[in-house]
């Protein structure tokens, strides 16, 4: 992982060479957590690149940017591509002479020798940029699944790039608007989508899309699709034989990641299924020591540690944890959004922001975690929850159909029966829905939807003909309603909250904030695409999430952790802040006079969070719907002060 | 008393609905309010647990239903009832 920015002059505006590199400097400079130790930067008189860089790979080579073409292509990498020495190999077949032993050198010989098809020959993570100054353009390519980001600004003469869009906060001539639509999409969908963030005009590269920036202007393009149709899925396969390939797919997709690394590596472990199977594998796969990374929580609403511990006690790693009390989350939450670069409707980046940096102090750069696997498995409660509105949506009258809800969420109480009437009525109006695309999200979607009525005049006005939703529909593949139905779940999964929160805000922000990388062995494409032809019930068998992925690796789990059910990773929200809110700067933000500067929020509307805030002490669980709007809106007016004008 | 009840729960309601677009007139009063987006199924536990604490009344499993409580109004002819008993 590095950070990689620059700024691309088109139309042959020739500027002062000395102005762009001192842009790219100070971009840089932005991006220094993500490359602490080297930076390297080439100007001429059209443009500027550099990288900061974290040294993994060939930790001699003392300069990043690398050249093909005879020097007419330029190019830096953020990433990694784990197959790299395969890539090389041909190359060096075919005649190209390599000056390092980098896996990103790969990147501008394939870009010779191939032309654009080169991307999907990558198995990695990575966000490149690529001056190509034969065809007198840029290219800016991302990852096919969103692991790592890139961001530009294009004012029709200049391009400016960025591994993060803090990095554009360095250049004064790009405008720092707030997008209300990023703020809408947040509040329907809990993260933007597509290429958009709360920066107008600034964008992010969307996952397995690359932006190509010349005279004529902006294209994006998709390289890859994913495709889960139901025409895909091999009914035939035989579950043992589908396990070891699993098996085999998993240990490959580790072992390349534990090799593309001349430093340490560590894991993320969380106690459940995912992280303790990936930690399982790295255990078995590496010589030397191996150590793990843990989150316990003082509340035990959110803590995870008995089920860590069983694993611990069976498994010979060198443990490394830290205790999150809710001052914690208090205290760290401004720092998380500063890093996350945008709003979020979770707290849960927080502790991860705190595991980076316990990380970086026992000096491990790299750490492989879990994620991924609730996607490509279908680990998540809106699998079976979709399952269960199918079932009851038959006959919808049938009560003893709607209690399979409380099976699904035994841990929330108004899925008691006795509520049983109103969780009815909850769910009835999606219940019935057509709305074959969306069937799978429309309750969450339709959940966040009345919180809009916390926009201030001025923001309900900016968004009155905007609607997100058809919007999204618009950018769906042409092939989705042929997908199966978990497969349209994954895909609505994996275009939203996965590339927009999880594997950013949550992700690849969070660790890079203390210079650490974080690799994600279960999106290897291979997996992916693997998975995406298996039967339904592989992965969803009745009741039980990650079916296949369970029955593959049950016996190098511990018992506790392989019968354990999903836990959402969550954080305490309003809880926490409810203690420690009064006289923070959490009480400022929220107050009238910066509700009215920022101009985002109706007033009464955040008064009456505030009051729920000091309602919320000592009270045990709160309605999900009050603490994702308090968390929205406070992150929103902390990205605000960090990002368009401090309040 | 009716009319009492019913004007503490639209306060009620105004006071703590983040999601409620204008001022009390908009309050539905013979709607359900999950239905009308106005509050959430959690909602609906502390919208009993007010009503149990303010008229120290006692909202039973036979009180769920769409018929007893699936309005304001509803609602508080439940509660007026149950104070009057």
């Amino acid at each position: 992982m590095c950070g990689i920015a620059g700024v691309y002059n088109i139309k042959n505006h020739i500027s002062d060479h000395r102005l762009l590199e001192e842009f790219t400097k100070k971009m840089l400079a932005r991006l220094s957590h993500r490359g602490p130790e080297i930076v390297n930067i080439r100007t001429t008189k059209l443009w500027s690149m550099g990288i900061a860089r974290l040294s993994i790979i060939d930790l001699a080579n003392k300069n990043n940017i690398f050249e093909a073409a005879n020097g007419k292509i330029t190019f830096v990498v953020n990433g990694e591509i784990f197959n790299y020495k395969e890539l090389r190999e041909d190359l060096i077949r075919k005649g190209y002479v390599f000056r390092s032993h980098c896996d990103s050198e790969v990147v501008g010989f394939l870009y010779e020798e191939h032309g654009l098809d080169f991307i999907n020959m990558l198995n990695g993570q990575f966000g490149i940029a690529i001056i190509d100054e034969i065809k007198n353009k840029i290219l800016l390519i991302r990852d096919h699944f969103g692991i790592v980001p890139l961001f530009y600004y294009f004012n029709g003469s200049q391009c400016y790039f960025s591994s993060e869009i803090r990095g554009f906060g360095a250049v004064d001539n790009i405008p720092k608007l707030f997008n209300p639509k990023a703020l809408d999409q947040l509040f329907t969908f809990w993260t933007t989508t597509g290429n958009t963030t709360f920066l107008q005009n600034i964008y992010q590269v969307r996952p397995s899309h690359y932006v190509e920036i010349d005279a004529n202007g902006v294209r994006e393009k998709a390289y890859y699709n994913l495709d889960l149709s139901r025409e895909k899925i091999i009914t035939s396969i035989d579950f043992d034989e589908t396990k070891e390939r699993v098996r085999a797919l998993l240990t490959d997709a580790i072992k390349i990641r534990l090799e593309s690394s001349d430093v340490e590596v560590g894991t993320y472990l969380s106690g459940g299924v995912d992280s303790s199977i990936v930690t399982k594998i790295c255990k078995a796969l590496k010589r030397d020591r191996l150590q793990t990374f843990s989150v316990y929580f003082t509340d035990p609403l959110y803590d995870e540690k008995k089920f860590q511990e069983s694993f611990l006690s069976e498994t010979n790693v060198v443990s490394n944890y830290i205790n999150i009390s809710y001052r914690d989350i208090v205290d760290n939450f401004e720092d998380a959004i500063d890093h996350a670069g945008q709003p979020i409707f979770r707290t849960a980046p927080v502790p991860l922001f705190r595991l980076s940096e316990l990380a970086h102090n026992k000096k491990i750069k790299v750490v492989l975690t879990g994620e991924g696997a609730d996607e490509v498995f279908w680990g998540y409660d809106i699998f079976k929850e979709l399952k269960v509105r199918r079932f009851w949506a038959k006959r919808p009258s049938s009560d003893k159909r709607s209690l399979l809800f409380k099976k699904l969420y035994p841990q929330f109480p108004h899925f008691d029966a006795k509520y049983h009437a109103f969780i009815s009525s909850f769910y009835k109006k999606a219940l019935l829905s057509d709305d074959e695309e969306f069937y799978s999200h429309l309750v969450r979607w339709e959940n966040g939807i009345p919180l809009k009525a916390m926009y201030s005049d001025r923001m309900k006005e900016s968004v009155q003909n905007y609607d997100c939703i058809d919007e999204f529909r618009a950018q769906l593949p042409d092939n989705f309603k042929q997908f199966s139905d978990g497969g349209k779940c994954q895909y609505l999964e994996m275009q939203t909250l996965l590339p927009g929160y999880l594997l950013s805000s949550q992700g690849d922000r969070m660790s890079s904030a203390h210079s650490v990388e974080s690799r994600i062995p279960y999106l290897d494409r291979r997996i992916v695409e693997f998975c995406a032809c298996l039967p339904e019930q592989f992965k969803l068998h009745h009741f039980v999430d990650k079916y296949i992925l369970r029955e593959t690796f049950k016996e190098i789990l511990p018992a506790a952790i392989y019968s354990r059910s999903k836990q959402a990773y969550q954080a305490p929200e309003l809880t926490a802040f409810a203690q420690y809110a009064k006289g923070s700067y959490v009480e400022y933000l929220m107050s009238e006079e910066v509700t009215k500067t920022a101009g985002i929020f109706d007033q009464r509307r955040i008064g009456i969070l505030l009051e729920k805030v000091n309602n919320a002490k000592g009270v045990s669980r709160v309605s999900t719907r009050d603490n994702m709007a308090f968390i929205q809106a406070l992150s929103t007016h902390i990205f605000y002060s960090k990002y368009i004008h401090e309040l | 008393m009716e009319n009492k009840i019913r004007n503490t729960l639209i306060d009620y309601v105004h006071r703590t609905s983040l999601t409620l677009e204008g001022g009390k007139e908009n309050i539905p009063l013979d709607v359900s309010l999950v239905e009308a987006g106005i509050l959430d199924s959690f909602g609906i536990i502390e919208l009993v647990a007010f009503i149990e604490q303010t008229w120290k009344v006692e909202i039973t499993p036979k009180d769920f239903t769409i018929e007893r409580m699936g309005s304001i109004n509803k609602m508080a002819k439940l509660i007026a009832e149950k104070v009057q008993k």
